[in-house]
């Protein structure tokens, strides 16, 4: 078909040369993602489905949804990521805020401050953190000596331990994405909004808070997703009273040997983190329309 | 020039800005009449742009004074000074529908609901987007987003209107109608404008009068009629429109091209340098005869270039100026062209021999 056409047979075939070309050189990273990714995620899908008797079943779903310890890890990963997220967003929209009215120079410093906490261990952040936060912690004592309080305050080994540790942790995967999105407003629409008659704190509410929703959404699903994977600090400051999913998942291989059970949950926590993606993706595209975002 | 009841006059008095060392506002005093339909031209870095958001109150000013009517402004922040602006990149509102990027402005003087929503599809109608309220501003195109911009600029009847370069970005055929537009839509909203372009051709076309700038300076504010004919100075002169400049000699107060005295109209011919200028279309070509109101230049012919409405001579006048003549193609008038090679007599009216300084750029 289109053969009469002059050279037009020749002429796909060049085009579709160049195609395959293109598409050789991802060969080798897509073949390495297929083995430690694709591979591993059906395993993991395929054990969730089988019973400790050997026998196919569902019956690590049927617990999670029967035994109320199973409840508790949802809920408490559930309430603790969203907590994180929100105080996230207080301390990382102003800040975003902040860096993107410097100068680029500035802004740039800046940020490499933001990126700082990054050179060091996640362990030692953590660590340092407990540190701070115990009952004679740097915290309590300065507040006790200034007699400010009496009793030292329970800051961690608890909720608020687990909240204050992964905030610090999470600022900078919000503030990343929301800086790039304010910094592509156009001032011009800031300018319109003054000379339309709006004062600067209704042109921020009215045009530049709706403009830097996309990096926002963005920022807020990258530290929730994050949040509900979360292990290490919440476990260390959470002091054994905070159980997340994933300490769920480690107990039920290195207490209990039960594959199946901590595989149905990574399932569960994937699955999860895939409808949080989807629907953030979809409300962005709702409220914002396809692109053409300038 | 249909002056509405509420447009106002605008003052400017010896205005300055600088940024660093660089000057862009230097001492630049206008007035601008209620109504009147005003451009500011000039090349970029001339400070007209400066001078827009001046108006706007997003330059704040090194000096000077602005008034709106009786009001000082010079102090007002931008969104007190309730004046309309299309801005270059038109800034329209993504996140808002059509509709709502025009109700804006009325939904921040307490006007919301229904009446509302009338006049901005009374503002929307007025632009020929009358059935586009609901839609996204992304599904628009340049010229439909440009219309947008002026629908929202006028909705809330400000006095004054400011237009920074608001056609740049539309392409030729589309611009030429915008123009017709934005001017009909002047005549109807009476609103006294304020446009900045480095079009001439735009500015000659849309304005009551242009103020030319350069390098933050005034150069000259006259009607474009004016200012084509009898520019103030040889940087008008070069910028509007095509000219040719020649320097003359001047001698007991005559002036002199080459040797041949030069009929004029100027009354007392300055001290200093004078440089002629000459537009392409001014000249005729002589056939016998002598005319005595007519200054004679002669020339060979170099090369005929043909542009469409007009045949384009390249004339070189005494053996070493090159010059351009324009000549209409009017039956009968073409066949007094001479070929290329062959000589020529060219004709200049005294009416139309301006004479320049041929230094400077004040305000002569």
């Amino acid at each position: 078909m289109g053969d009469e056409r002059l050279n037009a047979t020749a002429l796909r075939r060049q085009s579709r040369k160049a195609y395959w070309t293109l598409l050789s050189l991802s060969f080798p990273a897509l073949a390495l993602v297929s083995v430690i990714l694709f591979i591993p995620i059906a395993w993991l899908f395929s054990l969730s489905f089988v019973g400790d008797d050997g026998q196919l079943s569902l019956v690590h779903y049927q617990r999670m949804i029967e035994q109320p310890s199973y409840r508790t890890v949802f809920s408490t990963t559930f309430l603790l990521s969203l907590t994180v997220t929100a105080c996230t967003v207080a301390i990382g929209y102003p800040l975003a805020y902040l860096l993107s009215k410097l100068s680029s120079r500035t802004a740039n410093l800046c940020l490499l401050a933001v990126l700082l906490p990054f050179w060091t261990s996640l362990l030692v952040r953590t660590y340092a953190w407990l540190v701070l936060l115990q009952r004679r912690g740097l915290i309590n004592t300065t507040l006790q000596s200034t007699g400010l309080i009496d009793d030292p305050l329970p800051l961690v080994h608890n909720f608020t331990g687990a909240v204050i540790g992964m905030t610090h942790i999470m600022v900078p995967f919000l503030v990343l994405p929301l800086y790039a999105s304010m910094r592509a407003i156009d001032p011009s629409h800031m300018r319109a909004a003054a000379n339309l008659g709006a004062s600067p704190m209704r042109a921020f509410w009215d045009v530049f808070v709706p403009l830097s929703m996309p990096g926002l959404f963005t920022g807020m699903s990258l530290v929730f997703v994050l949040c509900l994977g979360f292990y290490v600090t919440p476990a260390l400051l959470g002091g054994g009273r905070v159980i997340m999913i994933a300490m769920r998942i480690d107990m039920n291989l290195r207490l209990y040997n039960s594959w199946g059970a901590a595989s149905a949950l990574g399932v569960v926590l994937l699955v999860a983190t895939g409808l949080i993606l989807y629907l953030t993706a979809r409300l962005t595209r709702l409220s914002f329309g396809s692109g053409a975002f300038r | 020039m249909v002056a509405s009841a509420h447009s106002l006059p605008i003052r400017i008095t010896s205005v300055a800005k600088s940024y660093g060392s660089a000057e862009a506002l230097s001492d630049v005093s206008l007035d601008i009449q209620a109504g009147e339909f005003l451009t500011l031209l000039g090349p970029s870095g001339s400070g007209k742009t400066t001078l827009l958001m001046a108006l706007a109150g997003f330059v704040p000013l090194d000096s000077g004074r602005i008034l709106f009517g009786d009001r000082d402004v010079t102090l007002e922040p931008p969104h007190r000074r309730n004046v309309g602006m299309v801005f270059q990149n038109y800034a329209l509102f993504p996140h808002m529908t059509v509709l709502g990027n025009v109700a804006y402005p009325l939904k921040l003087r307490g006007l919301t609901g229904a009446e509302a929503a009338e006049r901005a599809q009374e503002a929307l109608t007025l632009v020929q987007l009358g059935g586009f309220g609901e839609r996204r501003i992304h599904e628009l195109s340049g010229g439909q987003q440009q219309r947008v911009a002026l629908a929202r600029s006028v909705v809330f009847e400000p006095p004054i209107l400011l237009m920074d370069e608001p056609l740049s970005a539309l392409d030729r055929k589309l611009r030429e109608t915008m123009q017709s537009e934005i001017r009909r839509l002047h005549e109807r909203v009476g609103a006294t404008t304020v446009y900045v372009t480095h079009d001439q051709h735009e500015a000659l076309t849309m304005s009551d009068r242009v103020a030319v700038l350069k390098g933050g300076r005034l150069q000259q504010l006259d009607r474009p009629d004016r200012l084509y004919d009898h520019p103030n100075n040889v940087f008008v002169a070069d910028f509007i429109g095509h000219s040719h400049l020649l320097p003359t000699e001047v001698e007991g107060g005559r002036v002199y091209l080459r040797g041949h005295p030069i009929k004029h109209n100027k009354t007392a011919v300055p001290n200093g340098p004078l440089v002629l200028m000459l537009r392409p279309e001014r000249m005729e070509i002589l056939s016998a005869g002598q005319d005595p109101d007519m200054n004679e230049l002669s020339g060979v012919v170099q090369r005929h270039a043909f542009v469409g409405d007009a045949l384009m001579l390249t004339v070189c006048l005494f053996g070493e100026t090159v010059i351009t003549v324009k000549v209409p193609r009017l039956r009968g008038l073409l066949d007094s062209v001479p070929n290329p090679g062959q000589p020529i007599r060219l004709g200049l009216h005294r009416d139309d021999t301006i004479l320049l300084p041929a230094e400077g750029d004040g305000h002569g």
